[in-house]
């Protein structure tokens, strides 16, 4: 129902450019942010289930044995995905993977990729064979910011993730040996401009008040940043962005390795 | 004849009671009565009324709903009021003619304000309220008296909740009118639109009755809050 | 193969109103599976072309998450999907009262987060659940479950390993208040002997699981 749109923009525009914000949250506060690891510890490897507020997501790990890609013989290979599933939101309809979620899950995906957090070299088993890790991101309710929800609740869950045992040229379902590798924990955080104003952690009714937004992702070193929406940011505002990002990690990192 | 006590809470296909009158929400199969949903069950004597818990809004005469037009066929709109159902709105012009149908279902004594000209210039995107002429047999709506409604901001509620948020004689509505000092304008399907005054006040308030709806004493704890927080 | 009798269910969990945008919700773990349904409605039905004057029409969408199952599964609907939504579908539109709601559209989602065999049975419970929280009108509430066939003894609800190497699986959604069976499927091998016992068992099962689905609906939540 697109009354969404018109009913709720010109009231949040104007509530944040007096600094305010519909829930009473300050301009850069987080909402409540809960994991819980292991949600379906049965059939997938690693997973988390994350609230951020209303924002509910679930994240499964799955890990199988490929063929790795030809530039990169000896390393394993991860995959992103995401399902804005229709109990998500009204608006979600099933079907195909529609931009806004591609765009959501390659977000995600860079911020795990370029920090190298997956130890790939580790998941080499022998010639031509390697371990794929695929991280299948499932959105259950959507109230805003489902980038850093999902991202979150990836690392959680790759985290969580357990190695399947391997014999005979196959993956022993049901059994376990170690953990995956991983070797950092990237945090992502959603800036979202509204007219001269930036928010983090924007809820779904701001998210259409929103005129551009800039995800900027950090483990120790930026690894990954996202401009997205037909607004536009100073350079000024991205850099303050970016420290930003650096300086709100720590804790979201205490919360995720917990 | 029947069992069922006053203010039990029935589930889909509960018995309701045999040769019993049941109102709405049940079905009669032979001389056997069953509830179609969970709700409230009032029973007095050999009649059973069900308050369905939850549902959908269906549209229906003599309603004020709020909506927002969604599509200008070019002088005739349809209007969004959340429901599975759409509401048409063609506007009297200001030389009372136009609009081709008669009031059906209208009541004699809103005559008066159904033939009010309409807001000039209404465009998609529009936030009005407005009253329910009558209902087809498809479930379409025809509107009338329409008013525009600027600024501010709008909620969504249960509007199976809408009578409670309303009140007996709209005490309620009237109270947090009051505290908040705000315009809301209540719509049978659950829209409710909030300007000026203490609008957070006034949304929170709001809330409050919707999730507190079947308890006791709620008039009383709404004054307390109310009160507690307009001070503030 | 668990412990379990011949004709004891598994463990079940369930939760009612446990999604935020949606009219009516519901969780259920049963075994280990884990399963949310969502629904929507009655609301506008699009494409346009398909709506009834008539009547709603009820559809349910079937839909397991790629780390449900121990193979991942790639996202989308497969065929095994696309049939089972069909057919509860079908097992809800002769529940609901659809003649209510001419032209609409009444949409069910079944999440299936975790799967351990009989998902197709705890996705309708779970959606007759989220039905009833979401006060559309139905004669009952309609509750499923399975009956099956393994090392030639006839049991109830298979789990996994059970399924997997079992001979037969029969699964069965019934309306409790009038006897009516409105979905049924049975694969493998069963003499007619067999078949009427695991048919009795399976409706007797979902009895059992009704009681549950009215506790959890009065109180929120019902486990056994």
């Amino acid at each position: 129902m697109n009354i969404e749109y018109y009913l709720k923009r010109d009231y949040i525009r104007n509530l944040i450019s007096q600094g305010k914000r519909a829930d009473g949250r300050g301009l850069n506060e987080l909402r409540p942010l809960t994991i819980t690891k292991g949600y379906v510890d049965d059939k997938a490897c690693g997973s988390a289930y994350v609230k951020l507020g209303n924002t509910e997501v679930i994240v499964g790990i799955s890990m199988g044995v490929g063929e790795p890609y030809p530039d990169s013989p000896t390393s394993g290979v991860m995959s992103t995905s995401v399902e804005f599933r229709p109990i998500a939101h009204p608006n979600f309809e099933a079907g195909p993977p529609q931009p806004e979620s591609i765009e959501v899950a390659r977000v995600i995906d860079r911020g795990i990729r370029e920090s190298g957090s997956i130890d790939l070299d580790k998941l080499f088993i022998e010639e031509d064979k390697i371990w794929l890790v695929f991280i299948d991101i499932h959105i259950l309710n959507h109230d805003g910011n489902l980038i850093d929800a999902g991202g979150i609740a990836s690392i959680a869950a790759l985290l969580d993730c357990r190695m399947p045992k391997y014999e005979n040229g196959r993956p022993v379902r049901g059994e376990w040996a170690g953990k995956l590798p991983m070797t950092c924990t990237p945090v992502p955080f959603t800036f979202g401009k509204v007219g001269p104003t930036i928010i983090m952690d924007a809820t779904a009714d701001e998210e259409y008040a929103i005129d551009a937004r800039l995800t900027v992702t950090t483990s120790d070193t930026l690894n990954a940043m996202q401009k997205g929406g037909t607004g536009s940011f100073t350079g000024d505002e991205i850099k303050s962005c970016v420290e930003q990002a650096f300086k709100r990690a720590p804790p979201i990192k205490a919360i995720i390795e917990g | 004849m029947n069992n069922l006590q006053d203010r039990t809470i029935v589930l889909p296909g509960q018995l309701l009671g045999e040769k019993i009158r049941c109102e709405n929400n049940c079905v009669t199969e032979g001389d056997k009565s069953y509830a179609l949903v969970k709700g409230l069950a009032r029973v007095d004597r050999n009649m059973v009324s069900l308050i369905p818990m939850n549902g959908p809004y269906l549209p229906k005469a003599g309603d004020v709903v709020i909506g927002v037009i969604d599509v200008d066929f070019g002088g005739i709109y349809s209007v969004d009021i959340n429901s599975a159902y759409k509401c048409i709105l063609k506007p009297m012009r200001e030389d009372g003619r136009g609009g081709g149908r008669g009031q059906r279902g209208g009541r004699g004594r809103d005559r008066g304000r159904d033939e009010e000209p309409a807001p000039e210039n209404l465009k998609v995107g529009d936030v009005l309220s407005a009253k329910i002429a009558y209902v087809d047999e498809v479930r379409e709506a025809k509107l009338t008296g329409p008013r525009l409604l600027e600024n501010g901001c709008i909620i969504y509620v249960r509007p199976l909740r809408v009578p409670r948020i309303i009140g007996k004689q709209k005490s309620m509505i009237n109270i947090i009118r009051e505290k908040t000092k705000s315009n809301i304008a209540v719509g049978q399907n659950g829209l409710i639109w909030i300007s000026g005054g203490n609008m957070q006040l006034a949304v929170d308030a709001i809330r409050k009755v919707e999730a507190e709806a079947h308890t006791s004493g709620l008039t009383d704890r709404m004054m307390e809050f109310l009160t507690s927080r307009s001070n503030v | 193969m668990d412990g379990r009798r011949f004709d004891e269910l598994r463990p079940i969990k369930m939760k009612v109103g446990v999604l935020k945008n949606v009219q009516g919700s519901a969780y259920v773990e049963w075994g280990k599976n884990k399963v949310v349904a969502g629904v929507f409605g009655p609301r506008e039905m699009h494409p346009k072309r398909l709506q009834n004057p008539t009547e709603a029409t009820v559809r349910l969408t079937y839909n397991m998450a790629a780390f449900s199952v121990d193979d991942r599964k790639r996202p989308g609907p497969d065929r095994r999907s696309v049939e089972i939504s069909k057919i509860s579908s079908e097992a809800l539109t002769g529940v609901v009262q659809v003649h209510h709601y001419p032209n609409a559209a009444i949409d069910v989602f079944v999440e299936v987060l975790q799967a351990d065999a009989g998902t197709r049975c705890v996705g309708l419970t779970a959606a007759s659940l989220a039905l009833a929280d979401a006060g559309i009108p139905m004669k009952d509430l309609v509750v499923a479950c399975a009956a099956g066939k393994v090392d030639d003894e006839v049991v109830l609800d298979l789990m996994k390993e059970e399924d997997n190497f079992g001979q037969c699986d029969l699964p069965m959604a019934i309306v409790p208040r009038t006897g009516e069976v409105v979905l049924l499927q049975q694969d493998g091998k069963l003499t007619q002997e067999e078949f009427n016992k695991a048919f009795d068992m399976a409706y007797q099962g979902c009895l059992k699981v009704y009681e549950l689905q009215k506790k959890a609906l009065l109180n929120g939540e019902a486990q056994q």
